[in-house]
């Protein structure tokens, strides 16, 4: 019987392939440095504690949650290049795609497994916050932290198969981070100009407003002062939308890439 | 059993490679061993950035990065084990800072509670006022979230600083632009108490009356004690007349 006519359910390798992604997340020790990082959180916070004169849980809950996003964000991205750019120079790619299934369920199921380890570590990071902010806020940040780590798995797969060398992919992930994170701040200070704007702060402008329709806008999700301040319902609408748009938006891109490639 | 390791015996090791590494290695602790330990100065102040720099350098979280600033600014009299008194802090500066950190975290306490019980207490006149005047525009911006700084303030004016025209225009600040329902009665009753310290009593007597009769006053106990001072304050004016 030939192979190619066996009609595959493609859920199936798809969550294989998932599953194998986090469980390269377990054994590499990703979720175990999650823990080690709740830890140190919880006893930096107690340091803070000591230090604050006044709004000790809201100090702590502020800064201990950005914090506990960058590192988060650090671990998984790092992770996931990583062990993109090793399975393509392992040849691990090439063997995959001798089976008889299309490129996406490698793409997706890859997707699928750093999202879901995203969301593992997105847990872990959101359990110290409990002793300082409320559960609800704590929730939502939670939720937003694992669309952001979603969108940045997403941006990770696309690079590294697009790029797929480790310090190119790292670095351009880098870049996208910090641009969408301070999109917001970037736009404010592009739009300050008067008659006397010159040719180049307008360019400046054209070029920042450009990139602010392309780059999510990360610096709206995650906020400490949710847990500090509550949140608006429509936050957290507005972040999961994000979530799904640029997913969606980077798994396409990674996807066309991946098919234009002659393997 | 002993697991077997992907590594050679040290014997494999050349013996000058193992003794370049131990002298390299003595001659490092003796070189360390050499260094002039650090010498702690205290820096001045600097100016802060632009509010839109800081915003910038948040990547997004503002709030963060305002409460972390604060507790730098508030720890900034310790310097690599020396202290600096904050009344050798350029007042200028700190006012900036405090300004930049209350844009960035617009709710937070921190930064007033900071000016108001640390920095508005040296025996300085002249930056007690500073910093002062700096509590009672930030407190005009959000009233009845800022009006415990404020508070504090008046106290500072009227038994630090006395000087109580000053605590009376605080006062007057506090009762006319303070409308939240949480914010507690007393703070809205300053002004009548620094007035009869001003000696103006019939004023005082006045104002009294006027909160008593407008049914502002919903607390009984808060009533009650407005009523015998209303009382004390007519028998003083009656016995000022007499003489």
């Amino acid at each position: 019987m030939n192979s190619s006519s066996v009609d595959l359910p493609l859920a199936a390798p798809l969550i294989a392939i998932a599953r194998f992604t986090l469980l390269e997340a377990v054994r590499g020790r990703v979720l175990v440095i999650a823990v080690v990082l709740a830890l140190g959180a919880i006893a930096a916070a107690i340091f803070l504690r000591q230090i604050a004169m006044t709004e000790g849980a809201e100090i702590q809950a502020a800064i201990i949650a950005a914090a506990l996003r960058l590192c988060s964000v650090f671990l998984l991205t790092s992770f996931a290049l990583a062990s993109m750019v090793r399975e393509w120079n392992d040849k691990g790619v090439e063997l995959i795609l001798t089976h008889p299934l299309p490129r996406s369920v490698y793409v997706l199921g890859r997707f699928a497994g750093f999202a879901t380890a995203g969301a593992a570590i997105a847990v872990l990071a959101s359990l110290p916050l409990l002793f300082f902010a409320a559960p609800d806020r704590v929730l939502a940040w939670g939720a937003s932290l694992a669309g952001e780590l979603a969108i940045l798995a997403a941006a990770a797969v696309f690079l590294s198969l697009t790029l797929t060398q480790f310090v190119g992919a790292f670095a351009a992930l880098a870049a996208f981070y910090v641009l969408s994170r301070a999109m917001d701040a970037l736009r404010i200070l592009a739009s300050v100009g008067d008659a006397t704007t010159s040719l180049a702060e307008g360019l400046a402008y054209l070029v920042v407003t450009g990139l602010s329709t392309l780059l999510p806008s990360l610096g709206r999700m995650t906020q400490s002062a949710w847990l500090t301040d509550g949140f608006a319902p429509g936050d957290l609408v507005n972040a999961l939308t994000q979530t799904v748009l640029y997913c969606a938006l980077l798994l396409a891109a990674a996807l066309v890439d991946f098919y234009r490639k002659n393997l | 059993m002993r697991k077997a390791r992907d590594e050679r015996r040290w014997s494999a090791v050349p013996r000058w490679v193992l003794g370049a590494f131990g002298a390299l290695l003595a001659l490092e602790i003796a070189w360390s061993a050499t260094r002039p330990p650090p010498t702690a100065h205290a820096e001045d102040l600097p100016a802060p950035p632009s509010e839109a720099v800081l915003r910038l350098a948040a990547l997004g979280e503002p709030v963060a990065l305002g409460k972390a600033l604060m507790l730098w600014l508030q720890a900034f009299d310790y310097q690599s084990g020396t202290r600096v008194p904050f009344r050798q802090l350029d007042y200028t500066r700190l006012t900036q800072w405090l300004e930049r950190i209350l844009a960035l975290d617009p709710a937070g306490q921190y930064p007033l509670l900071a000016a108001s019980r640390l920095y508005a207490e040296v025996p300085d006149p002249h930056r007690q006022r500073q910093m002062l005047e700096f509590i009672h525009q930030r407190f005009l911006e959000d009233p009845n979230r800022r009006w415990p700084s404020l508070a504090h303030a008046t106290i500072v004016a009227k038994h630090n600083l006395k000087d109580l025209p000053l605590a009376r225009r605080y006062a007057v600040s506090l009762q006319k632009t303070t409308t939240a329902q949480d914010v507690p009665v007393w703070v809205r009753q300053m002004e009548p108490f620094i007035l009869e310290d001003m000696n103006e009593l019939e004023t005082a007597r006045i104002m009294i009356g006027g909160m008593l009769e407008s049914g502002q006053i919903r607390d009984s106990r808060d009533a009650d004690l407005l009523s015998r001072r209303l009382k004390m304050l007519e028998e003083k004016i009656k016995g000022g007349a007499r003489r």
